[in-house]
């Protein structure tokens, strides 16, 4: 329900809103023209409920007590993004879905994080697994001349002995694999029990 | 004011709309065992009667959330000026779910409330 509008100026500032809003829900999936028309008929009401002042002081009034589009559909599209990034496996999806979740702050920030410092430990194991042939004594699970153990990609590894040879990249990339299905599943078990 | 105070402030600004969000859900379930309601009405009792003051946007989503939990219906019925209003209200799980919560909150609030300076042990 889009409210009636005789001042051209507030009919523009009111599409300006709602194409933020269209923005942000292209990616929101099914739910987007109900959350658009919800959004809408809320201002509409508001409007309308407003004491007094112009059509575009109350339209003004109405989307300041909206709130910014981005900081009230975040969270949503942070769910959105995951779900759909989790069903279909897709790492760019996923990826989206996470940096919003961390960006709409508190409890969304701490999963996202984690989760995000475990895609980070998978994309390494694959640069590992990538990278061994191309830069092999510097790839892999060295024991140092001091006796301690270094893994990963190791930019001194003068006087060290690589220690898994070729086997580095069937563990790398079944490592990557391992991590990639248990992260993902974990993300749409926590997003399901929400 | 000095800059310690409007530090303390905005940190408290931060808490305060972290713990009405934590409870919007709980609010809407609570306002919505009375009678449906649709969208602007539900938000503007909620600020009224609960002085919980957030974002309106932020009611959207959530509304979409709980009907997607089966916890809240909604419908099309006629508002004051003819064009048609969605209307929420409570299902059965959903009714069925915030008696389950009415204690809960009723216990943690008395918990947090004894800590507080001055309660009797």
């Amino acid at each position: 329900m889009i409210p009636a509008f005789t001042d051209s100026a507030a009919r523009r500032r009111f599409d300006a809103y709602f194409s933020e809003v269209d923005r942000l829900l292209a990616r929101a999936g099914a739910d987007a023209a109900e959350l658009r028309g919800d959004l809408e008929a809320h201002v509409a009401d508001s409007m309308a409920a407003a004491p007094g002042g112009s059509e575009g002081e109350r339209l003004d009034t109405a989307l300041s007590r909206l709130g910014r589009p981005i900081d009230y559909l975040r969270p949503l599209l942070a769910d959105e993004l995951i779900e759909r990034g989790t069903r279909s496996y897709s790492p760019v999806t996923i990826a989206r879905g996470l940096s919003h979740a961390v960006l709409a702050g508190s409890r969304r920030a701490g999963i996202g994080l984690a989760f995000g410092l475990g895609y980070l430990l998978l994309a390494i194991f694959t640069a590992m697994a990538l990278l061994k042939p191309l830069w092999g004594e510097h790839v892999g699970v060295f024991r140092n001349a001091d006796g301690t153990i270094s893994a990963g990609i190791v930019a001194q590894s003068g006087g060290a002995r690589e220690l898994l040879g070729w086997w580095s990249i069937p563990i790398a990339l079944l490592l990557a694999a391992l991590l990639y299905v248990a992260l993902t599943r974990g993300l749409r078990a926590l997003r399901q029990r929400r | 004011m000095t800059r310690q105070s409007d530090d303390s402030q905005e940190a408290i600004s931060r808490w305060e709309v972290q713990l009405r969000k934590g409870v919007l859900e709980f609010v809407v379930l609570l306002s919505l065992s009375d009678r449906e309601q649709y969208g602007f009405e539900l938000i503007s009792g909620i600020a009224k009667r609960a002085a919980i003051d957030l974002p309106e946007g932020t009611l959207y989503p959530l509304m979409l959330r709980l009907a997607k939990d089966g916890l809240i219906s909604s419908r099309l019925a006629d508002g004051d000026g003819g064009a048609p209003r969605k209307y929420y209200a409570l299902t059965a799980q959903g009714r069925e779910l915030l008696l389950d919560m009415i204690p809960s909150w009723s216990k943690l609030a008395a918990s947090v409330d004894r800590l507080l300076p001055g309660a009797s042990a």
